[in-house]
């Protein structure tokens, strides 16, 4: 059990998603930053959906009420355990009784606290995974609060202390040198419907976030990406990672909570394996869109994947897992 | 020189490796203390390279990494103090290679 005790700014339950309800229009949800989820799993022992606490990068304290193993992973929120500093992709192990405090995050947004054997909060919908504009999953179908108890599963994770290096440093993507955050895209079905000048726009812009951004898509500021003549369009599926353009407006990327549907025509879709650097961007931040094609798009994902199972591998050599 | 006695030891921005020949005794008992690597590894002195280490470090905090594959392995603190030398960050060590130098925060000198 995990007791809440301070306010938890927009802290929720996340796990990696609610998958095949869009048709009924129930969105995945789930943590912005997935593969920081599954690396707090994968240090864990835990099931790749096991769900965790997400918190946006703000001030959150919470004690633990039985020994337990935990990790740490996502932004660097300045994170102690009983006043020791504790590095982030770190899994540590906390007596019962003891604070985890998380400070402002000083490097990335959305920080994920993982208990051994996961938050045991229902399942909805084959989900933990928080869906707040509905009210359910996660605790309560509502962001944390302080008093809230959390229980967690069972596990017979030990006391082993140890990290992984940071996603960037195994999963490099080089930058303009601009400290914009670089996300490959793929050109989206009406990206031929936008004039030359704004295509050329998408490639070469750095894309500011602005303030009104949030779990649902961030809305990015930059030259007004146009479309060569109007176009009316039915209503559409939508997933996360594409980038709306809405007439004579500002692009949105479609994250986490979007919608299931959509009207506006698409000009690009961030490739999955890339979300988590966006997730990771603070409101302000730039984004720079980088083209790329399906086959870079599954070499990514491949990437992702042979990242985490080396993390797995390396554990086992190293009879960590216990 | 008695514990009562003052002393002024300034510490650089930037501990250097030279400083593990260092050597520095009171009242009989030594005040530099060597931390060692426990396996072999990839040395890493923080995370990443713009972390800022600690001014002073409790014993049983992380003082800097080995790493083996994509796995950081701890190096803890043995005692409460400040670091003088640290071993080239990104260097290949085995068993017993020395990582950090420390000046215990004990007797006359306490943080």
């Amino acid at each position: 059990m995990i007791e809440i005790l301070s306010p938890a700014g927009h802290a929720t339950v996340q796990d990696a998603g609610r998958f095949g309800h869009r048709k009924v229009g129930i969105g995945a949800n789930g943590a912005m930053d997935g593969l920081a989820l599954a690396t707090g799993n994968l240090l864990l022992g835990n099931a790749a959906d096991a769900a965790a606490i997400e918190t946006p990068g703000v001030p959150m304290r919470l004690r633990f009420l039985r020994d337990a193993a935990f990790a740490l992973t996502g932004a660097d929120c300045a994170a102690t355990l009983a006043g020791r500093p504790l590095p982030v992709d770190w899994r540590d192990f906390a007596r019962a009784g003891e604070e985890l405090c998380l400070g402002h995050a000083r490097r990335g947004v959305y920080c994920y606290v993982s208990v051994a054997g996961g938050i045991d909060a229902p399942l909805v919908l084959g989900s933990r995974a928080t869906h707040l504009r509905g009210g359910f999953g996660g605790h309560e179908g509502r962001m944390l609060q302080p008093g809230d108890r959390l229980p967690v599963g069972q596990s017979a994770a030990g006391a082993a202390a140890f990290g992984v290096i940071a996603p960037e440093e195994a999963l490099p993507l080089a930058g303009a040198g601009d400290g914009a955050t670089v996300v490959r895209v793929l050109p989206a079905a009406e990206y031929d419907a936008f004039t030359p000048e704004a295509q050329h726009a998408l490639w070469t812009t750095p894309w500011k976030i602005s303030a009104q951004s949030n779990r649902a898509g961030y809305r990015l500021l930059g030259p007004v990406l146009d479309l060569a003549e109007p176009l009316e369009m039915r209503s559409h599926g939508l997933v996360p990672g594409v980038i709306q353009g809405p007439a004579g407006g500002q692009p949105i990327i479609q994250l986490a909570d979007a919608y299931t549907a959509g009207g506006y025509p698409k000009i690009g879709v961030v490739i999955e394996p890339d979300l988590w650097r966006i997730a990771q961007t603070p409101l302000g931040g730039a984004l720079r869109f980088q083209r790329c094609d399906h086959a870079q798009a599954l070499a990514a994902h491949d990437a992702a994947h042979a990242h985490l199972d080396r993390i797995r591998l390396w554990i086992g050599t190293l009879g960590l897992a216990a | 020189m008695s514990a009562h006695d003052r002393i002024d030891i300034t510490l650089g921005e930037a501990p250097a490796t030279d400083a593990f020949g260092l050597e520095l005794v009171l009242d009989g008992e030594t005040l530099l203390e060597t931390v060692t690597a426990t396996g072999p590894g990839v040395f890493r002195a923080h995370r990443r390279a713009d972390d800022a280490p600690a001014p002073l470090l409790r014993a049983g905090h992380i003082l800097g990494f080995l790493q083996r594959g994509p796995l950081l392995l701890p190096v803890l603190a043995p005692v409460d103090g400040w670091v003088l030398a640290i071993a080239p960050d990104g260097a290949r060590v085995g068993h017993g290679a020395p990582l950090f130098r420390l000046l215990r925060a004990t007797g006359a000198i306490v943080p």
